[in-house]
C-alpha cells in the first residue's frame, strides 16, 4: 500500500512538472523550436511565443514583394475560417477558460499563409495572464496547421507577395 | 424734279466709295467670331493634311451625252470655311464645311434584288444633296476627316420644298428620311446611314463595294422624276445596295455660294454593290419610311459609322476636380464611388473628405500603369494603377492619408515624395520614410493592420502590434497628442514619440526598403492633426 501511495505521489509530481507554465527561454518539441520571450510595454506584460522549424524562428524572413512599391494586402482582404481558429484554441485551453476569463487574458495569433492559403507560420502572444504550457500551444500549432484552416484573398495587394501576414486575430475567454 | 448738282454727285460718290471700302469691317462686325478662331485646329488639318492631296480625277470613261469616253477632270474640292459650322458631342468636336466640287458627283443608293438595276434618278434629290467636309477630333485629340453626302428620300424633300441644307449632323430634322453616305477624301466609300425620323436606322458598310460595269447600264440610263428610287423587296431573294453615283457640272452665284444656281443634266458615273442578305428581309430603308426601328439612341461614329450611346451622366463627387483625358466612362465611375465612399468608409476618411470639401479642394485623378498600386503627389493629383486598385477602397484611403498629410505638413510633403519625383534642387530621398511610415501607423491604428511591419521579422510584428495596441487601448481610443500642451501633455507627447522613433529607425532599416531616407524623426504632423479630430465614432 506504501508504494502504491509512493508511485502515485511520483506520477503526480512528474504530471505536474510536465504541465508547468511556460517560463521564458527556448524549447525544442516534435522537431520545432519554441522561442518565448516576455514584453513588458510599461502598461502591461505579454508573453510572445515564436514557432518554427528554423533555429531562431523569432527572426525568420519572407520574401520581399515583387514590386517595391507594393501596398500589403489588409486584413478585409485576408479571409479564413476564424470561428474554427477559436474553436481549437477555446477546446485546447478548455479548462483554463474560466480563470483567463477572470483575468481578461487573450491570446493574440498573428497567421502567415502562403499565396495558394495554406498556414504556413503562426506565432502566439498571450495578455494578462501566462498559464499556457508548452504542450497546449504544441497542440494549438498542431492542429492548426493540419490543413483545415485554409486563407482566400481579395482585393489585389495579395498578388505581390508570396507570404500573406494576418497579424492581431485575438481570441478571448 | 430736283436737280443734281456736281458737289452733289461728288458727295453721293464720295459716301459710296466709303461704304465700299469698309465693307470688309463691317462684314466682321457682324459676322460669328467664333467661327474662325474655334475651327482654327480644323484649318490646320486641312491645310496640312488634306488641301495637298486635292486633285482627283474623274474618269468619265463610257459616259454619254456632250462628254467623251475618255475624259479625264480635275475634279478640285473646295471647303467653303465661311459658311462651316462646329459642333460638340460627347465623342467629338468637329467642324462640318460645305464642299464644293468642279464636278458634282451625287451618290443614290437603292435596295434591289438586282445588283445590275437600272440607275434611275430623280433629278431634284440629287440637286438637292450636298457634300460637307467633317473634320472631327475625338476625346484623345486624334484628328480625322470625313466627306458626308446628305441624300433625301423624295417624299422628306417635297415636304421641305427642295432644300434641306439646314440639316447638320448633329441637328437633323426630326422627320429627315433619307441617307447619309460617309466617304473619305480621296473619295473611297466606307459606309452609308439609313435615316428615318431623323435617326440612324441603319449601317451599310459600304468598305467591300462591287463595281458594276456601266457601260450597258450607261445607254438606258436616264433621269426620271416620277420613279421611287428604293424598290420593294421579297424574301428569300438576296438583296444588294446599290449605289449610283451621278456626275454633272454646276454653276454658283458666288464664291462663297454652296447651293448651285443651275446643274447641267445627270450623267450615270459609277455603279457599284453590296450584298446585304439573303433569305431575309432587308431589316430597314424602305425609302418611304414606316420602319419600326427605334434607330440609333446615341451617336454614329465618324470613323466606322457603329451606334455609341452616351454613358449616363453621373452626378460626380466635389472632390474630383478633373479626370486624365484618357478615362473611360466606366473608370471614371469607378474613381467617383471609391472617393464618395470615403465619406462612410471610416471615421478618419470622413473626416478628410468633409475637411476638403469644406475647404473646396479638389483634385485629378488618372488611371495608368505605375509601380505600385496608386500614388499621390501634389501637383498631379491622384494616379492609380489599374482599375481594380481605383476600386480598392484601402488603396484610396492609403492615397487620401497622403493628401492630407499635404494639407498639415508646413510647405507640403512632395518635398519628401518618391526620389524619382523629387523636385529639383532638392535631396532625392529627404524625409520619404517619415510620410510613408506615418501614413501605415495612421491606418494600422485605425484599421487594425499591422501594415508597417508586413516586411519585417515576427519579433517586429510582434512588438510593433503590442505597440499599436497599447497608444490605442486595444483600437477603442486614439493618441491624443498635444506637442505643445501642458507639461504633462508635452511628457505623453514625447513618450508617444520616442517609441514612434524607435519603430521609425527600425521600418526605415528593413532591408531593401524603398522608403529608406536619410532623414529621420520628423513630427508625424498628420497623426497629431487627424487624431485630435477624431474618435472611434463618428460624429
Amino acid at each position: 500500500m506504501k508504494t502504491l501511495i509512493y508511485i502515485l505521489l511520483i506520477s503526480l509530481s512528474y504530471s505536474c512538472w510536465a504541465q508547468k507554465p511556460l517560463k521564458v527561454g527556448r524549447y525544442e518539441l516534435d522537431g520545432k523550436t519554441f522561442v518565448v520571450k516576455k514584453f513588458n510595454n510599461g502598461v502591461r506584460t505579454r508573453l510572445s511565443i515564436f514557432v518554427g522549424t528554423e533555429v531562431e524562428p523569432q527572426n525568420k524572413s519572407y520574401p520581399p514583394p515583387k514590386n517595391k512599391y507594393a501596398s500589403p494586402p489588409v486584413k478585409r482582404d485576408i479571409h479564413f475560417d476564424t470561428a474554427l481558429v477559436k474553436e481549437i484554441v477555446l477546446k485546447t485551453l478548455g479548462k483554463k477558460r474560466a480563470r483567463f476569463k477572470e483575468k481578461k487574458a487573450f491570446l493574440s495569433l498573428s497567421l502567415t499563409f502562403k499565396k495558394d492559403g495554406k498556414l504556413e507560420d503562426a506565432f502566439y502572444a498571450l495578455y494578462n495572464d501566462f498559464n499556457v504550457t508548452l504542450e497546449e500551444i504544441a497542440d494549438i500549432d498542431k492542429k492548426l496547421k493540419a490543413g483545415a484552416i485554409k486563407a482566400t484573398f481579395t482585393g489585389i495587394e495579395y498578388l505581390d507577395y508570396q507570404f500573406i501576414h494576418y497579424n492581431g486575430f485575438d481570441v478571448f475567454f | 424734279m430736283k436737280k443734281f448738282t456736281s458737289p452733289t454727285i461728288f458727295f453721293g460718290m464720295l459716301c459710296l466709295l466709303l461704304v465700299y471700302s469698309c465693307k470688309k469691317q463691317i462684314g466682321d462686325i457682324f459676322s460669328d467670331p467664333s467661327k474662325p478662331e474655334g475651327l482654327q485646329w480644323a484649318k490646320e488639318y486641312y491645310a496640312q493634311h488634306l488641301q495637298q492631296q486635292n486633285s482627283f480625277s474623274v474618269k468619265l470613261s463610257g459616259s454619254k451625252g456632250t462628254l467623251t469616253t475618255t475624259d479625264l477632270k480635275n475634279n478640285k474640292k473646295t471647303p467653303v470655311w465661311t459658311k462651316a459650322s462646329e459642333g460638340i458631342t460627347f465623342q467629338y468636336t468637329f467642324a462640318e464645311i460645305p464642299l464644293r466640287y468642279a464636278h458634282k458627283i451625287t451618290p443614290t443608293l437603292a435596295l434591289s434584288k438586282n445588283p445590275d438595276e437600272r440607275p434611275v434618278a430623280n433629278p431634284e434629290v440629287i440637286d438637292a444633296s450636298f457634300d460637307r467636309l467633317i473634320i472631327y477630333k475625338d476625346k484623345n485629340g486624334k484628328i480625322g476627316q470625313r466627306i458626308i453626302s446628305y441624300i433625301p428620300d423624295e417624299a422628306y424633300l417635297k415636304k421641305h420644298k427642295g432644300n434641306i441644307s439646314h440639316n447638320r449632323i448633329n441637328q437633323m430634322d426630326k422627320d429627315f428620311f433619307g441617307y447619309v453616305h460617309y466617304k473619305d477624301w480621296e473619295g473611297k466609300a466606307l459606309f452609308a446611314i439609313r435615316v428615318e425620323n431623323g435617326k440612324a436606322v441603319k449601317r451599310y458598310n459600304l468598305a467591300n463595294n462591287v463595281k458594276r460595269g456601266i457601260s450597258n447600264l450607261a445607254q438606258s440610263a436616264k433621269p426620271s422624276g416620277s420613279k421611287v428610287m428604293v424598290l420593294p423587296v421579297d424574301p428569300p431573294d438576296c438583296i444588294y445596295l446599290v449605289t449610283w453615283d451621278w456626275y454633272q457640272d454646276c454653276y454658283y452665284a458666288s464664291e462663297e455660294a454652296t447651293t448651285p444656281t443651275y446643274c447641267d443634266p445627270v450623267v450615270i458615273y459609277n455603279v457599284e454593290s453590296i450584298l446585304i442578305s439573303c433569305n431575309e428581309p432587308s431589316g430597314g430603308g424602305s425609302g418611304d419610311g414606316g420602319s419600326s426601328d427605334p434607330g440609333c439612341p446615341g451617336l454614329i461614329m465618324f470613323e466606322t459609322g457603329e451606334c455609341v450611346v452616351e454613358e449616363p451622366e453621373v452626378t460626380l463627387d466635389s472632390l474630383i476636380k478633373q479626370f486624365c483625358d484618357n478615362l473611360t466612362a466606366d473608370q471614371k465611375a469607378i474613381i467617383n464611388t471609391s472617393v464618395t465612399a470615403l465619406k462612410t468608409f471610416n471615421c478618419a476618411t470622413k473626416y478628410i473628405y468633409e475637411k476638403f470639401k469644406t475647404e473646396n479642394r479638389s483634385f485629378k485623378f488618372c488611371i495608368s500603369a505605375q509601380d505600385g498600386n496608386a500614388s499621390y503627389g501634389f501637383t498631379k493629383g491622384f494616379n492609380f494603377g489599374s482599375d481594380l486598385a481605383a476600386a480598392q477602397m484601402n488603396i484610396v484611403e492609403h492615397e487620401f492619408y497622403h493628401a492630407f498629410q499635404q494639407t498639415v505638413y508646413p510647405g507640403g510633403i512632395e518635398q519628401y515624395g518618391r526620389p524619382e519625383n523629387a523636385p529639383p534642387n532638392t535631396l532625392p530621398n529627404a524625409g520619404f520614410v517619415n510620410t510613408e511610415f506615418e501614413q501605415m501607423v495612421m491606418n494600422d491604428m485605425i484599421n487594425g493592420n499591422y501594415l508597417a511591419f508586413t516586411n519585417g521579422t515576427p519579433s517586429q510584428k510582434d512588438l510593433y502590434e503590442d505597440w499599436v495596441k497599447a497608444v490605442t487601448n486595444n483600437y477603442s481610443t486614439y493618441p491624443k497628442l498635444k506637442p505643445e500642451g501642458t507639461p504633462t501633455e508635452v511628457a505623453e507627447y514625447n513618450n508617444f514619440m520616442t517609441s514612434y522613433n524607435s519603430f521609425l529607425a527600425a521600418f526605415n532599416a528593413l532591408p531593401n526598403n524603398p522608403y529608406h531616407s536619410t532623414a529621420l524623426n520628423m513630427q508625424p504632423y498628420a497623426i497629431v492633426n487627424l487624431f485630435n479630430h477624431i474618435n472611434r465614432t463618428c460624429p
